[in-house]
């Protein structure tokens, strides 16, 4: 499969949730990575060469919007892809329009994590292709 | 107008009676009586003479006898004629041509000072001649005076007075029918007055919008108005004079309430007393006014029919059950969405696992457990396993919708308003219900004519976009489900019969004068009866089965048209027939 030297690091402070998303991603063949916190994932991100991150914005410490701010400047060609639960913590606008964030936030739960992975995807090849 | 006319002819009669009196009273004196009358004065004149006579012949101025004579005869229009006799000599005389012969001999022999006799002349006229003697001189002066003057003189008096009665008859008719009509005006006005008064009152009690019934101190119905008769279906006439409890049946609990209330003077109020009309609960406040005012005793009964009052307090304490619900809601909703998505997206994983042929690792496990994947498929299909881990997606999914609606019900503050073409909101809302309804593949949303009635020149309306589509969509979806339901209904039933086309009408009006735009969406569907019509907007209210309807969609749409945008909201529906929405929604934004 094309996907198949794509590393994903999942960031969600929910066991189920993060262990979910890494048993979907093990399956399409994606190379996985988890983080409970969003400083854990820093860490991760500095060990690891990741291509994009499934977000969680309500996390214990440092939230999600901040992780994604900190995390671009230093790896300017990561995809993110957001999936919260929070409705009512509307990520700010000025994340959704970077260029490193997929434009559509997907609330948890998810009806379908294919959609979730397909914007995972797109948005790889898009950080890619900016990062050329 | 009668009453005039009879005072009228009464006094009329009465002062023709009292004229007619006086009249023949001096009819009687002029024409009887006045003869002996103008005798006497007659005789007092020819003393009178008499005595300016004896003072002419003394002086023997004879020329001036004559003169005196005439100017008697011509002053007095009774006196015929004057002569003086002396000593059977006539010494002078009024008449043309010589004393008749006959009035010579009339005194032939007079014994007292003065006579009067009485003689006829040749053509039959009657005179009376006075004889009056002259001491002094010896002469007798005869003073005639005529039947005929004499009545002639009273005729002319009694013609005079009756011209005089005449004028004062008149006079006394025309005061008598100014006063008539004075009085009967002032009783005219009287009783317009009062008639206006009575019209006023009941106008008054008629016009209430609450069920007015007067009551006497025997509790029987004295006043009924117009809503009381609407309600019951009596009218005034037939409740008057009734027993209270035998004209409002239901009443009849309360008798001891009214009789006390008019015993002790109080006001007496039982709010929302309940009972059942026709298989419906309605609520009623009813107070017992008791008349208070001197000479008048009883008390006054109001209903007033307050069930949708009722209604729609228990929907704004709905409301404001779910704001603290909806606020709860945004609390929990993050803790409550995470084990949600635990659950779903492993279950969507179970499924992956169970069934993708794609999936290297499932194929390997399943060669490792020594059977293909082919067959656990099939085990998975026919013991339904694939359904289930479905089933608990849906489940899930259906939670998080709750919570997500129930959400809608925060009154946030950060809302963004801006301004919107309502039409183009209408558009956008019919393509998102067309493509839900093409995903879950129930009733081809494309097979509804849309008609849309927009007027010229709408204002753009100042809104929350994403709400105000979300109302939209709630509305186009309950629409289409119940159009659904009758095509459904309809081919089950008469099959022959051609069913209508499905369609959804569409208007929007400007109405200026309020500043408001107004939408109303309009579908042909199964429509709903009353007493599920007045309970649409009541949160989780639903009439569909519990895996379809959270029974928020509506009591949502209710609340950010109201409580939102300072608009109004409402349904008109009939069975089989179709249900019409009716939004109105403020052009401007208004301070809530």
């Amino acid at each position: 499969m094309s996907n198949q030297s794509k590393i994903v690091l999942v960031l969600d402070d929910d066991e189920n949730v993060r262990k979910s998303f890494i048993d979907f991603f093990d399956d399409r063949s994606w190379k996985t990575l988890s983080a409970v916190t969003a400083e854990e994932a820093l860490e991760v991100l500095t060990r690891e060469p990741v291509d994009g991150v499934i977000v969680d914005i309500r996390l214990p410490g440092m939230n999600g919007d901040e992780f994604i701010q900190t995390s671009r400047l230093i790896f300017p060609t990561l995809a993110y892809v957001i999936c919260t639960g929070s409705p009512e913590y509307d990520p700010p606008k000025d994340i959704t329009v970077l260029s490193q964030v997929f434009n559509k936030v997907f609330d948890k739960p998810c009806t379908n994590l294919n959609a979730v992975e397909e914007a995972l995807r797109l948005q790889i090849e898009k950080c890619n292709r900016q990062g050329k | 107008m009668n009453l005039k006319k009879k005072i009228f002819l009464q006094i009329c009669l009465l002062m023709l009676l009292i004229f007619m009196i006086a009249f023949s009273l001096l009819s009687y004196y002029l024409l009887i009586d006045h003869r002996g009358q103008e005798i006497a004065s007659a005789k007092s004149k020819a003393f009178a003479l008499v005595q300016t006579i004896e003072k002419i012949i003394m002086w023997y101025d004879y020329s001036e006898l004559e003169t005196s004579l005439k100017f008697e005869v011509e002053n007095f229009p009774i006196c015929e004629y004057v002569f003086i006799e002396m000593h059977g000599r006539i010494i002078s005389y009024t008449f043309d041509d010589g004393v008749p012969p006959a009035l010579l001999k009339l005194h032939e022999f007079m014994k007292e000072r003065s006579e009067i006799k009485q003689f006829q002349d040749q053509n039959g006229n009657v005179f009376y001649d006075i004889a009056v003697r002259g001491e002094k001189i010896g002469a007798i002066i005869h003073y005639g005076i005529s039947e005929n003057e004499i009545d002639n003189h009273a005729l002319s008096w009694l013609i005079s007075l009756s011209v005089v009665f005449f004028v004062i008859f008149c006079v006394a008719i025309f005061l008598s029918y100014k006063f008539a009509t004075f009085i009967t005006s002032e009783e005219r006005k009287k009783s317009i007055e009062i008639q206006r008064l009575q019209n006023y009152l009941s106008n008054i009690i008629d016009s209430m919008p609450s069920m007015l019934v007067g009551i006497g101190t025997d509790i029987k119905v004295t006043q009924w108005n117009i809503k009381a008769q609407q309600i019951t279906g009596i009218t005034p006439k037939e409740a008057k004079g009734q027993p209270l409890e035998q004209a409002l049946p239901y009443m009849a609990s309360k008798m001891e309430r009214v009789r006390e209330a008019i015993q002790m003077k109080t006001v007496c109020s039982d709010p929302r007393q309940s009972r059942v009309v026709e298989g419906e609960t309605i609520y009623e406040d009813m107070t017992i006014y008791p008349l208070i005012a001197n000479g008048i005793d009883g008390a006054v009964i109001r209903i007033d029919d307050v069930t949708e009052k009722v209604r729609i307090e228990e929907i704004m304490v709905q409301s404001e059950k779910m704001l603290s619900v909806g606020g709860l809601a945004a609390g929990m909703a993050h803790e409550i969405n995470n084990p949600l998505a635990g659950m779903m997206h492993t279950s969507f994983v179970l499924n992956d696992r169970l069934t993708n042929l794609q999936v290297p690792e499932n194929i390997r496990a399943a060669k490792e457990a020594g059977v293909t994947m082919e067959a656990i498929s099939t085990f998975m299909e026919s013991r339904g396993i694939i359904k289930m881990a479905e089933r608990i997606r849906e489940s899930g999914s259906r939670a998080a919708k709750i919570l997500s609606n129930m959400q809608s019900f925060v009154d946030e503050s950060k809302s963004v308003f801006s301004s919107h073409n309502i039409a183009e909101l209408l558009d956008e809302s019919v393509d998102l219900v067309a493509s839900n309804y093409d995903l879950k593949k129930k009733y081809d949303f494309h097979l509804i004519k849309i008609i849309r009635e927009f007027e010229d020149n709408l204002p753009n309306v100042v809104c929350e976009e994403s709400i105000i589509r979300q109302v939209f969509l709630n509305i186009l979806t309950n629409g289409t489900e119940s159009i659904h339901e009758r095509q459904m209904s309809e081919e089950h039933g008469a099959k022959g019969k051609k069913s209508v086309e499905p369609c959804f009408v569409f208007r929007l009006i400007n109405e200026k004068e309020v500043s408001m735009v107004r939408i109303e969406i309009e579908d042909n569907g199964s429509g709903m009866d009353e007493t599920i019509r007045k309970r649409v907007f009541e949160p989780f209210f639903t009439t569909k089965p519990t895996d379809q309807g959270t029974g928020l969609g509506l009591s949502v749409s209710y609340f950010i048209i109201k409580e939102k945008h300072g608009g109004e909201m409402s349904v008109e529906s009939k069975t089989g027939k179709g249900t019409k929405f009716i939004i109105r929604l403020p052009i401007e934004r208004m301070k809530l």
